[in-house]
């Protein structure tokens, strides 16, 4: 839980000019901390409680804000909150995932649709677009699910498309070996 | 201080010092651990905790402690579920602080392994960001912007699922 400050005390010490608070908390560790400063480890464990949605939003806020909502381990929490029982264990699943392209690929590519009740293709149809190509297919079978929870046929339906997605991005001179 | 009195002190990073009961300090996992490696008789140094968030902390970990205690009088029976709920509500009311300080509460109570402080105060903050666009996020907590548009351009189209209406 407690990791080292990464290098962006340049620019806490900006905030702190720019705060009118009286107080100036002085942290230990010597930095200078206006009422303001964000610890990386505060704000990991402020992010571990919010959703998917503020996690991304998150990501923009700020460079450190980037760096640290970026962080494979806040997203698997998201992921395996939706999950049922997936069959496999924790571990496996973790190494799978990762070596696929991680969590937060894997939640903004597929779980997140799946997640929501879909009201129109639209929606789909303007993502991102390394989604796979046989993605439409499976719109039908979307809108009879509003449910939030995910059972393990979608959690291996995503893992799958994760993979596809996966091999499609590899290098073909690569793969003839 | 003997061990049958029940108390410890703890000092700040402002050299103050504050005496706790032996069940409050419990709530820390880090106090119980330098009591079980160096006991009871020394004051126990906080340097990582100033005055005003000791202060904070110190009354959560009593209002916790006695109602652990009350609970384990009763059998449980007075408590109830309504204690629970209003022990919550206690926490909530708690935690109406201004940003610095309810920030200085989480970094004490991760220092300390108060995990319950913790969980509620992080819950706190997140609560505030909670549904927020970058922009409100910013302003809420004056944050500035160190991106390039370029760059925020970019991560908005990464992340465009977010910013897409239900």
């Amino acid at each position: 839980m407690k990791r080292p400050h990464a290098g962006d005390d340049e620019k806490m010490k900006k905030l702190k000019l720019v705060s009118v608070d009286e107080q100036g908390d002085d942290w230990a560790s010597g930095n200078p901390s206006g009422p303001l400063y964000f610890d990386d480890n505060l704000l990991f464990e402020v992010l571990k409680h919010v959703d998917a949605r503020t996690l991304a939003m998150a990501a923009c806020v700020s460079k450190q804000w980037h760096k640290t909502a970026q962080d494979e381990r806040l997203w698997e929490l998201i992921c395996t909150k939706q999950w049922a029982n997936t069959g496999c264990g924790e571990q496996q699943l973790r190494s799978v995932v990762l070596a696929l392209g991680g969590f937060r690929r894997l939640h903004a590519l597929f779980l997140w649709r799946l997640s929501k009740p879909q009201s129109s293709s639209a929606s789909a149809s303007a993502s991102s677009s390394s989604s796979s190509a046989s993605w439409p297919a499976f719109q039908p079978m979307m809108r009879s699910k509003p449910s939030p929870r995910l059972g393990k046929d979608e959690v291996h339906l995503s893992l799958s498309l994760l993979s596809i997605r996966y091999y499609e991005k590899m290098n073909f001179n690569n793969r003839s070996r | 201080m003997a061990s049958s009195s029940k108390t410890i002190t703890v000092v700040s990073s402002d050299g103050d010092e504050f005496e706790m009961t032996m069940k409050a300090a419990e709530q820390s996992k880090l106090i119980t651990h330098m009591l079980d490696e160096f006991g009871v008789s020394d004051k126990v140094p906080l340097y990582n905790v100033n005055s005003e968030t000791m202060a904070k902390v110190m009354e959560y970990c009593k209002k916790h402690a006695d109602h652990e205690a009350a609970k384990e009088e009763d059998g449980g029976a007075a408590i109830g579920a309504g204690g629970e709920e209003e022990l919550k509500k206690w926490d909530d009311e708690f935690l109406k602080v201004e940003n610095g300080l309810l920030f200085n509460i989480i970094l004490a109570a991760n220092y300390l392994e108060i995990k319950s402080l913790l969980d509620s105060s992080c819950q706190a903050v997140a609560d505030m960001i909670k549904g927020k666009t970058p922009e409100q996020i910013r302003e809420i907590f004056n944050i500035k912007n160190d991106f390039t548009p370029e760059e925020e351009a970019k991560l908005r189209s990464e992340n465009e699922w977010a910013f897409q209406e239900d």
